[in-house]
């Protein structure tokens, strides 16, 4: 069963179609779910939300925009909404929320070593940090690097500017530019209290 | 150029769109070099990350899926046996829409009640049904009782009804045949799903339909009809 057959069977109420499409989509918007609220078991709750909605509203899909677009756009929205109702930390754009960051621009380390991140650092250490950000940094740069949103469409999405989108994801780059650095120099440091251990032995 | 207006710059576009002044500013800067690359590298790993396969326990499927049913948004052709006719599954698809079931059982009500509108109830009937209607909610044995008691009552019904007349006969008898060709599969879907509420709830439905029709066919057996 393809796509399309699969949308106009679940139109109609069929539920292998509405299991074909969820199987289809899930994977992408459980990650996108689990990367903006970094937490299982609200990513899951996310995830069957947004699948919800997109089943209640499926009969209104007229396939105008394509189908994972419509639900992707969907499923942001349930994430998004959910994440201002529960007011976890303020989500605007419009004024900066790392609570670290009390300068409008991107800091720079005066005289701290330039550690090269290429090849030092893997998936696992960018999505530890990714879970380190302000929810307001995290959701631009999870809308835009990693799920590959257009700056309009993250402006159209959380209502903000392009220009705010642009800086929020600026600041969110450097920020975990940081984040990877500290990380660096935390193995560096347990590299050699080992070697020291080692030795000692 | 100075290492804060690349910055500005950088912010506002992508490494792969610097302009010329800020390309030359990267040549001869190595601190914005090392920034420039360690964004590009976090960009690529955020770009891998989007396309990592991470993939949501079956828990969340279950959930979905039971939560879908009780909004009555899906229906399972597949509670249909195999074996079934191409008609069986016709009539299931067509049924287990809530809409066409509703208005199926709708008719048949309305059937019922023109006839028994014409004739008056028989009070043992009125009694089964208002019996079924106080257990429809959920004890499975008034399952069983229940069928039992409405096909005795068939077998007193139907011989009576023949020698009554036979156009209204004829009408019991195919409201009859409809409501016994929805009960079997009813039937069949609640053993093959027995936590499945919808279609129990269809079940009990089917019955008073049934307890309906034969009471107004008791009725005209015992009173000699219209005529």
């Amino acid at each position: 069963m393809n796509e399309a057959e699969a949308i106009r069977l679940a139109q109609q109420g069929d539920a292998g179609a509405f299991e074909r499409i969820y199987r289809l989509h899930s994977r992408r918007v459980y990650a996108l779910c689990l990367r903006m609220v970094g937490n299982t078991a609200e990513a899951e709750d996310l995830t069957q939300d947004a699948f919800l909605q997109l089943f209640r509203k499926i009969g209104t899909f007229r396939g105008e925009s394509a189908f994972s677009t419509w639900l992707h756009r969907l499923a942001v929205n349930v994430v998004l909404m959910k994440l201002r109702k529960k007011s976890l930390q303020e989500t605007s754009l419009e004024e900066t929320n790392d609570p670290d960051d009390d300068s409008s621009g991107p800091k720079r380390e005066i005289g701290a070593p330039d550690l090269l991140l290429t090849g030092s650092i893997d998936r696992v250490h960018l999505q530890r940090a990714i879970e380190q950000l302000p929810p307001g940094y995290r959701q631009v740069f999870v809308l835009h690097d990693v799920q590959g949103f257009e700056h309009n469409e993250i402006a159209g999405l959380m209502d903000c500017s392009i220009g705010n989108s642009k800086s929020q994801l600026h600041k969110a780059r450097m920020r975990l530019r940081e984040l990877l650095q500290e990380t660096l120099r935390d193995i560096a440091r347990q590299e050699r209290q080992a070697a020291k251990s080692g030795g000692t032995d | 150029m100075q290492c804060e207006q690349f910055e500005q710059i950088l912010e506002q576009q992508e490494t792969a769109e610097l302009p010329k002044p800020a390309l030359e500013h990267l040549e001869t800067c190595e601190s914005c070099r090392t920034l420039s690359t360690d964004l590009a590298t976090i960009h690529e790993l955020a770009m891998e990350l989007g396309n990592e396969g991470v993939v949501p326990p079956d828990r969340v499927w279950i959930s979905l899926r039971n939560q879908l049913e009780a909004e009555g948004l899906i229906r399972d052709l597949q509670t249909i046996p195999p074996g079934s006719s191409q008609v069986a599954r016709g009539w299931w698809s067509f049924l287990q829409q809530p809409a066409i079931a509703g208005g199926f059982l709708g008719l048949v009500l309305v059937a019922s009640a023109t006839v028994g509108y014409l004739s008056n109830f028989a009070q043992t009937a009125v009694n089964s049904k208002l019996t079924i209607q106080q257990e429809v909610s959920a004890v499975p044995s008034a399952e069983s009782v229940f069928k039992e008691e409405v096909l005795t009552v068939a077998d007193e019904s139907i011989p009576g009804l023949q020698r009554q007349d036979t156009a209204v006969t004829n009408s019991i008898r195919r409201n009859l045949q409809i409501v016994d060709n929805f009960i079997a599969i009813c039937e069949k879907s609640v053993r093959e799903q027995p936590d499945n509420q919808m279609a129990r709830e269809y079940l009990y439905g089917a019955y008073q339909q049934k307890a309906e029709l034969l009471a107004s066919a008791m009725n005209r057996s015992m009173t000699g009809g219209l005529q």
